[in-house]
């Protein structure tokens, strides 16, 4: 039976905290479902209604979605909260963020079982409660939010195996780290890695429990459908090689400058230039500004931004690491932590993204919990040095007072900077642009909306028509049958609508036509201002989409 | 070659000899790496001007301007302190108008520094095993063997601080120290921000007698030096253009006053707002901006995309080297003693002006930490060979041969700095020299970005220079050339008169103005290192208004 202590209610304390940080109107801010989401929860109606996604296909192992071929778990997870809590915004958003709650407690357990510190664990729990990072993904329905969950937890379950060898203990791991893989795609690379150093750290455990081996073959077995998946789907591969480093143009031109005559010279200088590339772009992810300063890309204002972790954190991570490196315990442990940083960076690092802070949420967890054992070192060394009790206080009051205001500042970025400054990159106001559609849907023979978007330069907005079918609450059996690709550029129609490229010199001529383009493809200016019926803004209310009637 | 080996194992039979035979060896060898293909890398804009200055100032007594022995110089970039100028100077006097002039110098102040290192790397340890490795690690630093090789403001203010270290911790003459300070201060202004600070932490560091001696006269020199200098015209730009440019960059306010507004506009309390968005993110972006110089894919991955610092495609050091530096590290804060640790926070010291200078890089301060890194990287292989030498000689053999495929295959980096530093303007030029001793000629102004300092430099003679009368020239563009007409991008032409004869080199911008109004064909055509056309030679037909 579990005796509940302080400490126990300062955790559940920290957890409520965390939980009310995930759900405060999580409804409003982000300001609007992005592609992600809205092509998932349609996806996931689909799934819950029909069986297939909205493209067809019968529980499809990968969701083709907007030709980004996403992973399924986070899809069907949604279907089953679909079943319970009906179509609304929240669905999509509550598996993020219930799991992201849940990560605070992960983070506790897995604490405890790496350092063996209370303390060390309720910081460390305490710092993912309030970590910028952990926050905006687990409110913006980012499925590795999920993945990181079942990896601390399986990993966790290990270190509780290999201390008290109970089998149980492996089995629940191996099932927590299965799924986990299926949560994201650089986690069928990265969690096998972990596991085989896991392995290699302990190996006078496991040589002498050589049997014990054995239970990897449960996730041997959970990862079979995964492995068929890969070896007969050609699409699965296309997600990674989509992604990879090589598509990156600043490497391409590297290799073209590399290029030989000597067929020798250009496969070696080829290989080289990508090496050299990727070992560069791999140890970028580790620049101070991108972790501390605007990892989080909040903001188009250079330095001004938010990182993943808050500034203020910088020198308890280095305490933490001065702490770890100087403790003689633990050995073994601390071996994990650092493979877990190594290669939780590979997939940002093998990336055409300079950075992207959310393919390295596993790093920024463990520096979490790096920081939080600073922070025990920082006390542990304040204690130690005897000092006044008021001396202690006061720096406890301005760490407080410094921590608060980094919160604070967080806070507004996030709720104020965010959506002026990035509303674009959430295809804010597709929304709305979905709303104003529907709502005339009836008066016209066909609507018309071309994509082609941006605040400074033209983007095609992906996903159009899964924010059309889902704000219209269009049954995704009836997508399923109408949906096809047009003629014309970038053509897919369904119902009365038909998103594409708008040719304004043709379209111009079109009879009884609602038009809803941005100013990239119309000629705003030339047009009758009679027949522009509405004006859809960006949130910094610059001008996104006009409505033309025609 | 057996009867070699032989006589050499006489020589260093005993330990002594064998330490001093193997540091002979790393220096020479480091000598060599930085003498082999001596051309490269081409010089770019800046460098060339240096260059070509140094012979005007060893031959004539003048720098490019024609003003006579001058300690502020001119360059686009910023004023140029004279020292660098006047040891191409040296070189250039005593080697001639080659490029073995223009870089004999450096590359001499890049050889002592390796022999530096080593000597101050018994801050560490005494062992000369040990201090053997550290010079050995510095020879084989990509970034220091290309610099070493180009006139620049970076290796010699590295020797120099470096010097210092050596004069501080050998507890060397007051006298010596007091001239390295000034040899410092007439190299880079960086060193004005950095002098002090170094040598308070320094002294600190090495518990020097002499400390609150050099302290005050470190900021007498320093605060004599931005006296002296404010009294110049333009200075006061220049230090708000390079030098503190956080304060000056626009952006910074701007995005303050944005994101202050946006939480304005959203019904955030303005006192709320003040407080979290208000000037003192000055000091939290400089903050930023300076930890990020000490980013480890500027030392192991790729310092400068450019290539003005280093081969474009390494890092500072060889990549093989992060694992005995990250060793190194785990070393000094395990078992190092209170001396050692804090040692790490000299790098913290030497990038300080890198908090003043915003938005872009200051690689400089990068470079000026190498040599001490070298010690944190000798120190982790030092522990690497105790675990296992095959491993660590495989390491060692890896970083060199990585140096030397980087140096065997320049045409990717030839390429890459295509613009920056233009080898194959060289040809252009010598044939505009050429052809000026015979006809009237002229050159268009953006075939590179600055085509007089290489027709000063790559041409056999310099043209001789009138004074032009500006004393103190900031950022000045030079048109003047007594036999070259310089085109710019107003100029017109004509068909040419029936006497007249005008060589024309033109750019793509001019050679299309003439194409659209001229039937012409040109006779030379000049192309780049990516093999695109950038200057045409026009010989006869067209002449300028």
């Amino acid at each position: 039976m579990l005796k509940l202590n302080k400490r126990h209610i300062i955790l559940f304390l920290i957890i409520i905290l965390g939980i009310f940080i995930r759900f405060y109107r999580i409804l409003d801010f982000p300001v609007q479902l992005n592609h992600d989401e809205v092509s998932q929860l349609y996806d996931a109606i689909s799934i819950a209604q029909t069986h297939k996604d909205v493209y067809g296909n019968f529980l499809p192992s990968i969701f083709i979605s907007v030709n980004d071929y996403k992973s399924p778990f986070y899809t069907y997870i949604t279907s089953f909260f679909y079943l319970i809590f009906g179509g609304g915004e929240l669905t999509i958003k509550l598996p993020a963020a219930i799991f992201g709650s849940l990560i605070i407690l992960a983070v506790y357990f897995l604490t405890l079982k790496l350092l063996e510190n209370e303390n060390v664990a309720l910081m460390s729990s305490f710092l993912t409660a309030t970590a910028p990072f952990e926050i905006f993904f687990s409110r913006k329905s980012f499925e590795n939010v999920v993945g990181i969950f079942f990896m601390l937890v399986g990993f966790a379950l290990l270190l509780l195996y290999v201390r008290k060898k109970s089998t149980k203990f492996i089995l629940l791991s191996n099932f927590s780290l299965g799924i986990a893989i299926y949560t994201y795609y650089s986690h069928v690379i990265i969690i096998p890695l972990l596991l085989m150093i896991f392995i290699w750290i302990y190996r006078e455990f496991f040589l002498k429990n050589l049997r014990q081996i054995l239970y990897f073959g449960l996730l041997l077995i959970l990862l079979c459908p995964l492995f068929i998946i890969i070896m007969t789907n050609p699409t699965a591969r296309y997600r990674s090689s989509d992604v990879f480093i090589i598509q990156d143009i600043n490497l391409g031109r590297n290799i073209d400058f590399a290029k030989s005559t000597n067929h020798f010279i250009n496969f070696f200088a080829r290989n080289k230039a990508i090496l050299d590339f990727s070992f560069n772009r791999y140890l970028e992810q580790f620049n101070f500004a991108f972790i501390f300063a605007n990892g989080l890309d909040f903001t188009n204002q250079g330095l001004l931004g938010m990182g993943p972790l808050p500034l203020m954190q910088f020198p308890f991570l280095v305490l933490g690491i001065v702490y770890l490196v100087k403790s003689r315990n633990h050995m073994k442990e601390k071996k994990f932590i650092l493979a877990w940083i190594i290669l939780g960076m590979l997939p940002s690092g093998l990336t055409f993204e300079q950075h992207s802070s959310h393919r390295s949420i596993m790093v920024f967890t463990m520096l979490n919990i790096i920081s939080a054992a600073g922070l025990f070192f920082f006390f542990d060394y304040l204690r130690s040095v005897k000092i006044r009790i008021f001396s202690y206080r006061l720096i406890l009051t301005i760490l407080i007072f410094v921590f608060s205001i980094n919160y604070l500042y967080f806070i507004h970025m996030y709720f104020v900077n965010f959506p002026f400054e990035k509303s674009q990159d959430l295809h804010y106001p597709f929304k709305q642009v979905a709303q104003f559609a529907w709502k005339h849907h009836d008066e016209f023979d066909q609507i018309i909306f071309d994509p082609l978007f941006g605040e400074i330069a033209p983007v095609v907005g992906t996903a159009a028509h899964y924010y059309l079918a889902y704000y219209g609450g269009y049954p995704p059996a009836k997508f399923q049958k109408e949906y096809t690709k047009g003629p014309k550029e970038r053509e897919i129609l369904f119902d009365n609508f038909s998103i594409r490229k708008i040719d304004w010199r043709e379209d111009r001529n079109l009879k009884n036509i609602l038009l809803i383009g941005s100013p990239w493809s119309l000629p705003i200016d030339t047009i009758d201002k009679s027949k522009i019926i509405n004006t859809l803004y960006f949130y910094n209310r610059k001008e996104a989409f006009y409505a033309i009637k025609l | 070659m057996k009867r070699s080996l032989r006589i050499y194992i006489m020589i260093f039979k005993n330990t002594e000899r064998k330490i001093i035979g193997a540091l002979a060896l790393i220096i020479i060898s480091s000598f060599m790496f930085r003498v082999i293909n001596i051309h490269f890398p081409a010089f770019t804009a800046e460098e060339a001007r240096i260059a070509a200055r140094g012979y005007t100032l060893s031959y004539q007594g003048t720098d490019e301007l024609g003003r006579r022995f001058p300690i502020i110089f001119n360059s686009l970039k910023d004023y140029q302190l004279p020292l660098t100028s006047y040891l191409t100077a040296s070189g250039v006097l005593i080697f001639g108008k080659t490029d073995v002039g223009a870089r004999m110098p450096f590359i001499i102040i890049g050889t002592l520094i390796v022999f530096l290192t080593y000597k101050v790397s018994s801050y560490f340890r005494e062992e000369k095993k040990f201090r053997l490795l550290t010079a050995g690690i510095m020879a084989f630093s990509p970034a220091l063997i290309f610099l070493s090789k180009t006139p620049n403001e970076s290796i010699v203010l590295t020797f120099l601080l470096l010097l210092l270290f050596y004069f501080l911790l050998y507890r060397k003459s007051r006298m010596m120290i007091v001239v390295v300070f000034i040899l410092a201060i007439l190299t880079s202004k960086i060193a004005w921000f950095i002098l002090l600070p170094f040598l308070f932490f320094t002294s600190w560091l090495l518990k020097n007698n002499s400390k609150r001696f050099f302290f005050s006269l470190v900021l007498l020199i320093v605060m004599l030096a931005f006296f002296l200098f404010l009294t110049i015209p333009q200075s006061k730009r220049s230090l708000s253009e390079n030098n503190f440019s956080l304060f000056s960059n626009i952006t910074i306010k701007n995005g303050i006053d944005r994101l202050r507004g946006q939480g304005i506009q959203s019904g955030w309390n303005q006192f709320v707002d003040r407080i979290l968005f208000n000037k003192s993110h000055f000091l939290t972006v400089g903050l930023i901006h300076w930890f990020s110089h000490l980013n480890p894919s500027l030392y192991f991955g790729q310092i400068d995309e450019e290539g003005e610092y280093s081969l474009s495609h390494l890092g500072a050091w060889p990549k093989i080297f992060l694992l005995p530096f990250l060793v190194g590290i785990f070393l000094i804060s395990r078992n190092g003693n209170k001396k050692h640790r804090l040692f790490l926070f000299l790098f913290l010291v030497l990038t300080f002006p890198s908090f003043l200078i915003y938005p872009n890089l200051t690689l400089d301060v990068t470079i000026l930490t190498l040599p001490f890194m070298a010690m944190v990287i000798a120190l982790g292989f030092v522990q690497i060979v105790n675990w296992n030498k095959k491993v660590a000689y495989a390491g060692f053999t890896l970083a060199i041969l990585e140096l030397v495929i980087n140096l065997c295959n320049l045409s990717p980096e030839y390429k890459n700095t295509n613009t920056l530093r233009p080898n194959w303007i060289q040809p252009v030029v010598i044939s505009v020299f050429k052809t000026s001793k015979i006809n009237k000629t002229a050159i268009s102004d953006d075939i590179v970005s600055d085509i007089i300092p290489f027709i000063d430099w790559y041409t056999p003679k310099a043209n001789e220079v009138n004074n032009l009368g500006i004393s103190w020239p900031y950022k000045f563009r030079q048109y003047n050339l007594p036999n070259i007409k310089i085109i710019g991008s107003d100029e017109k032409f004509r068909t040419c008169g029936k006497d007249e004869k005008l060589s024309l080199f033109v750019s793509n911008r001019d050679m299309n103005k003439v194409k659209g109004e001229f039937h012409v064909q040109e006779s030379v055509v000049f192309k780049d290192n990516l093999n695109n056309e950038k200057a045409y030679l026009l010989a006869g037909e067209v002449c300028l208004n």
